[in-house]
């Protein structure tokens, strides 16, 4: 078991080959170093892992900053793997599974305002719908894939359910068939927020069921806000000194962090001490506003970044340390509770725009060492296409799958008792369970076999004497060629 | 010595009571025999398969197999694994030339200890070079061939077998391609195939017969998948297109022309059907043959090949159009042509015929969401509305109800529906149609209801004739809506109990229903007075359930799910009805772990500064010499703070309640509960992941040097925080004199103050 990081920057633009471009990963805990990506760099908010990470399907992809243009790279190579134009350049990507686990959706916001969403086993571009009036600056799915909820630098943030964004057939029906503007108006979105004044630079969702899920989103505006899925309603408002550029919420939303452009991250305690009962109470609610002053006494800060803007952060599973990166390519893991630097990762030629925390089991470790080239190949995602999906299409709805559904029972290790037991159930089937041990046997008479051995012996006879008489006739023949041969030799 | 004697002896003439003794002393004593006896204990058993008798040849494999799997086998392995095996292929021979018709059993079991033996000795060679060049190679195809000879013996066994050989040892398999084949086909064209033939052999044949066609082209294997597939569809197809000689329905059989693919020239697997009007009958030839396609349909995407890891295209749209056609064939709607409505036998089978396929269109969607999740949820809507349609309605009045008699007397078919519908509607919780399943959850509500039997029924609806309130709230075969304690201490023995199967599949709908954010307040209500009834009818089970956990069958897959919709009745609460908490909070609130969780909540556990001090001290350590003083003091303070924390840790520890003294109450348990979690989270982590070790006194270095640089600058010196404001709540004010340093003490040692003393002290 082994906790890791990948990091990412985004790029140098000056570096049009991207040659100078790295994305790296490495343990949290100790020095090993897994993948390495190459022509790997995007803005932020902007890759995301497919069947997560260095699992045998696992894939990354990435938008490529100011190209209208996808990389897919598969574990065990470090270049791209597949490289999927598409119709303008992403600003923001995510993608999530469905109810049983398996890839099902990418989503990506574009610069024009505009979100694109493809399904991965067929790559059918399912909508493109105008969500934002300005680039969309980041996108995610919840947990249980039944919304999508975008931010933009329009600063308002939209929520759509999933199912009425990809529900195109019902759609293409209630529109008459056609597929195109008309139908994007009817889907409606299921909220739209906009209480930010500025833009909105990042969302994060908290776990659970759909009832509690809560969004935290961060802006320009000094504020962090958070919202109720379900009941679309503001719980807290957080106000800042400055401009909050990174978020993170604490897994058990106990905390959260912020990065801010002075480079300070600070942490926001979830819970206080009731002064009047003693007791913990979560705080906010209600749409209260919680100023986030100045710490002193440096009890809620994180220091390392100063003078750099903090970019990204990341939590490790266990919600002890805090994964940073900055506008310089630096990225440390601190302590929560000391705000001690533990460790700082190798630097970055460019700023940080994404991290993404990651654990593997021991046999992950060395998945990508047998995954062969053919299999890659075969492994590829299909291509995903830059028109959106018509009606033949639908019609025929080519998906891709793998056959790897086992119904045979796993094979049960060899143990002596088991398989004496069995042994001995078996053997019932050659037991007798009856005090009769007596068998039927459908015999002949006596006479009736009499007669046949007689008949036999008759029959015996008569091929004995044909047999003798064959026999003189053939030596007589023998004895009558050897002396025609001795005549004519003579 | 003895031992080994007294094996030989009892191996040459076996008896049933010695095996298990002989499989134990071998298993264990093998190695401690000589090389001779050793020899001599393998040709003893090899003898065992020479003979002609059943049970010597059971007995010898048994003694094979242990050979084979005990540890140390390798020089059995070296020296005897060819000529076991190739004994074993001459008892497999000798079943196959002389059986005829003996023990079946006897046979069936010889045969399967056989298969068993080899996949043993298989496992054993798997990685070992030599081995595989010299026992399995040649002797492979022997070995598959007698199998295939074999099939009609054990069929479910042998295909079991042949299938791994396939997908594992495909090019092995090319010589037997078409004998295997001819098999196959025999048996899935056997008479009656769908309802003489278990489950389990129809798919295991279909899956043979699927993957065979399609894994030995090497090259193009995904080419020949797809188009093998697409193929099935044109017949299956065609097949359905003969209803059109019976059915005056033009919209079915335009959808069937537009929606699914065609073509001219396609390979068909079976023959023509020859369907015979004058004996109605043969009309279930129709029915008997689309079973078997869309089983193989089925086998198309349900079939493991994992060890090949091609990405397979499949007509997803095609599956779905297939689905949905299949469902609209249904008798509400569609009519026959004149002619047949003559012949009541003609008739009656076209009925039953046509019965079947809302049948099969219901097995093909059900087979659908495990394996495609959620590509099919842009189908979601048509489905539902396929599945809705198969909902049995009268018209009365022309007003479109469900049929209540009809839905309990086709309990099954429903029961399947909503199996069906629970698999769709699971693939999203945000469903927002409601009118679409109004008719699934109608006829769920209808099948959760207590029945009456037929004669009871049938006084009460006799009864209740001209009671028209009555009629309104109640379903014919249920019992009146009556209120929840009524239900509870009636006498109920006289109404019949509901299926097991059915409740299952009612729990598994109504959580579906519940989860979604469209159930409307009395659908709520009505499926809260089931999960109430169903929970106060079976408490014991329950608890029982829940204290030994799941043992898999019927009864506990039913409480499992019953105690699934109760967890999710808690979880979805939509309005204040049904609040179900009462009743399970008194049933079940200290048997189950997460009902006692939703009476007593907690809050998580916050992290807390449990090292600062060690911590504080070594920073001190590395900052200043000069000082001194105050480092002195510090040192105090730790020695204070480290008797204060003990005081306060043993009662704690020593569970001593906190309750009784209310100034010790101030936050500790609170602090102390976070305190010893994080301890624990602490220690978790600690085991699970390394942590390097020399990090920690540079990153310690690193904040002294980070704090130190702080003073100089002005913009980051802040003014006091809300939070602060919180943490300096708990703190004494005996610790004020600690306010000018910059190193205050952490809030786990706040309330150790003299307070703490005093509950000690009494």
């Amino acid at each position: 078991m082994d906790e890791g990081v990948f990091y990412i920057s985004r790029g140098d633009p000056a570096d049009k080959n991207l040659n100078s471009c790295f994305a790296l990963s490495s343990s949290i805990h100790n020095s090993k170093s897994f993948q390495s990506f190459r022509q790997c760099c995007c803005n932020r908010n902007c890759f995301v892992f497919i069947n997560g990470f260095q699992k045998k399907d696992s894939k990354l992809i990435v938008a490529c900053s100011q190209r209208a243009l996808l990389h897919v790279y598969s574990f065990g190579k470090e270049s791209p793997d597949q490289k999927f134009p598409i119709p303008e350049e992403l600003t923001c990507l995510t993608s999530t599974n469905d109810s049983s686990g398996k890839p099902w959706l990418l989503a990506g916001g574009s610069k024009s305002g505009k979100v694109y969403i493809w399904e991965l086993s067929s790559g059918y571009l399912l909508q493109v719908k105008a969500i934002h009036y300005q680039a969309v600056s980041c996108i995610n799915f919840t947990d249980n894939c039944d919304f999508l909820i975008s931010g933009g630098l329009d600063s308002r943030i939209a929520i759509y359910k999933t199912f009425d964004l990809i529900n195109i057939i019902s759609n293409s029906i209630s529109n008459g068939g056609s597929n195109n503007d008309e139908e994007e108006k009817s889907i409606k979105p299921y909220a739209i927020f906009t209480d930010h004044t500025l833009p909105v630079t990042d969302i994060v969702l908290t776990k659970g069921l759909t009832n509690d899920i809560k969004i935290y989103s961060i802006s320009k505006d000094c504020t962090i806000r958070c919202y109720h899925l379900i009941t679309k309603k503001i719980l807290t408002t957080f106000v800042a000194t400055s401009p909050v550029e990174s978020i993170t919420l604490d897994s058990s939303e106990r905390s959260l962090y912020l990065g801010f452009e002075s480079g300070l991250i600070r942490q926001v305690p979830l819970y206080q001490v009731n002064k009047i009962n003693s007791t913990l109470e979560k705080i906010g609610g209600n749409n209260k506003i919680i100023n986030i002053n100045d710490d002193p006494d440096l009890q809620y800060t994180f220091l390392n970044h100063k003078g750099y803007e903090v970019t990204s952060l990341a939590l490790s599973l266990d919600g002890t340390y805090l994964i940073s990166g900055d506008s310089k390519g630096r990225i440390f893991i601190s302590d929560v509770i000391t705000k001690q630097v533990l460790k700082n990762l190798k630097e970055l030629s460019s700023g940080i725009s994404g991290i993404f925390q990651f654990t593997l089991d021991e046999s992950e470790n060395s998945v990508f060492a047998e995954i062969s080239l053919k299999d890659k190949q075969k492994n590829q995602l299909p291509v995903l296409k830059r028109v959106l999906v018509g009606e033949k299409d639908l019609q025929k709805h080519d998906v891709y799958i793998k056959l790897n559904q086992n119904y045979f029972e796993t094979e049960i290790e060899f143990e002596l008792k088991n398989f004496i037991n069995t042994t001995a159930n078996e053997e019932l089937v050659f037991s007798n369970f009856t005090n009769i041990d007596s068998m039927t046997k459908i015999t002949t008479s006596d006479t009736d076999d009499s007669s046949k051995v007689k008949d036999l012996e008759e029959q015996l006879q008569a091929m004995k004497k044909g047999y003798t008489e064959l026999r003189s006739i053939h030596e007589d023949l023998f004895s009558e060629y050897s002396k025609l041969l001795s005549e004519t030799k003579k | 010595m003895s031992s080994i004697k007294s094996i030989l002896t009892l191996i040459e003439n076996p008896q049933q009571r010695d095996l298990p003794f002989i499989i134990e002393n071998i298993y264990y004593h093998f190695n401690t025999f000589s090389k001779t006896d050793q020899d001599h204990l393998c040709s003893r058993v090899t003898n065992l398969l020479k003979t002609y008798h059943l049970f010597n040849n059971f007995y010898g494999i048994k003694l094979i197999h242990v050979l084979l799997v005990m540890r140390s086998n390798g020089y059995v392995l070296s020296n005897y694994s060819k000529k076991f095996f190739i004994n074993i292929l001459k008892v497999l021979n000798n079943i196959k030339n002389f059986n005829n018709g003996g023990n079946n059993e006897q046979i069936k079991l010889v045969l399967k200890t056989s298969m068993d033996c080899f996949k043993a000795l298989a496992k054993q060679i798997q990685g070992k070079p030599a081995l595989t060049r010299e026992v399995l190679t040649p002797n492979l195809p022997n070995y598959v061939s007698v199998l295939i000879d074999l099939i009609s013996i054990s069929p479910f066994e042998i295909l079991k077998n042949l299938f791994q050989f396939l997908i594992s040892n495909t090019s092995i398999f090319k010589p037997f391609q078409v004998k295997f084949k001819t098999k196959l086909l025999e048996l899935l064209a056997l008479q009656n195939f769908n309802k003489s033939i278990p489950l389990e052999l129809k798919q295991i044949t279909c899956e043979c017969f699927v993957v065979l066609n399609f894994i030995t082209e090497k090259e193009s294997m995904p080419e020949v998948y797809y188009q093998n597939f697409i193929n099935l569809i044109m017949e299956i197809k065609s097949v359905l297109l003969l209803y059109e000689n019976f059915i005056d329905s033009e919209s079915i059989f335009s959808d069937l022309q537009l929606k699914l693919p065609s073509s001219n020239s396609f390979t068909s697997i079976f023959p023509f059907l020859d369907i015979d009007v004058n004996d109605p009958k043969s009309i279930l030839l129709v029915n008997e043959r689309l079973d078997i396609l869309l089983q193989l349909i089925t086998s198309y995407y349900n079939s493991f090949l994992e060890s090949k890891s091609y990405m397979f295209k499949l007509p997803l749209g095609y599956i779905v159009s297939l689905g949905d056609i299949l469902s609209s064939f249904n008798l509400n709607v569609i009519k026959f042509k004149r002619s047949f409505y003559a012949s009541q036998e003609l008739s009656f089978f076209l009925n039953k015929s046509i019965n079947d396929l809302q049948h099969k269109s219901i097995y093909l969607l059900s087979s659908l969401p495990k394996k495609f999740g959620g590509d099919l949820l842009m189908y979601l809507t048509p489905i539902l509305v396929d599945l809705d349609f198969c909902i049995p309605t009268t018209n009365t009045k022309s007003v479109l109800k469900i049929d209540n008699d009809k839905i309990l007397e086709m309990e099954d078919f429903i029961v399947d529906i909503l199996i069906c519908a629970t698999s769709y509607l699971s693939l999203t919780d945000n469903y927002g149609d409601h009118s679409v399943i109004n008719k699934l959850i109608q006829a769920a509500l209808v099948l959760s209801k207590d029945r009456l039997p037929q004669s009871l029924n049938d006084v009460e609806n006799s009864s209740s004739g001209n009671n028209k309130k009555r009629k309104k709230n109640g379903n014919g075969n249920g019992i009146s809506n009556s209120s929840t304690s009524d239900l509870i201490f009636t006498n109920n023995s006289s109404l019949k109990k509901i299926p097991s199967k059915t409740i299952i599949a009612l729990n598994n709908f109504f959580i579906q229903i519940l989860s979604s954010s469209f159930s409307t307040n009395t659908v709520r209500s009505q499926i809260s007075r089931y999960t109430i009834l169903e929970l106060l009818r079976n408490r014991e089970q329950l608890a029982q359930y829940i204290k030994l956990g799941v043992t898999g069958n019927d009864e506990n897959v039913m409480m499992e799910s019953l105690l699934k919709l109760l967890k999710i009745s808690l979880l979805f609460p939509q309005g204040t009805s049904g609040n179900i908490l009462p009743f399970v909070s008194q049933i079940l609130g200290s048997e189950d772990e997460f009902f006692s969780l939703f009476i007593n909540p907690r809050l998580p556990p916050l992290p807390v500064k449990v090292n600062v001090l060690a911590e504080e001290k070594e920073v001190n350590f590395v900052s200043g010499d000069d000082e001194s003083d105050e480092e002195e003091e510090k040192e105090e303070e730790v020695e204070e703070f480290s008797e204060k924390k003990r005081k306060i840790e043993e009662p704690l520890i020593n569970e001593v309640s906190f309750t009784e003294d209310k100034s010790s109450k101030d936050n500790i348990p609170e602090v102390a509960e976070n305190y010893y979690a994080e301890k624990e989270v602490d220690k978790y982590a600690d085991e699970v992941f390394t942590i390097p070790s020399n990090d920690s006194l540079k990153a310690g270095k690193e904040l002294k040097e980070d704090i130190s640089k702080l003073a100089k600058v002005e913009d980051v010196i802040p003014i006091k925080s809300v939070e602060t404001q919180i943490i300096e709540s708990t703190v004494d004010d005996n610790d004020r004199e600690d306010e000018g340093s910059d190193f205050e003490m952490p809030e786990i040692d706040v309330n150790t103050d003299d307070d703490e003393d005093e509950p000690m002290d009494t």
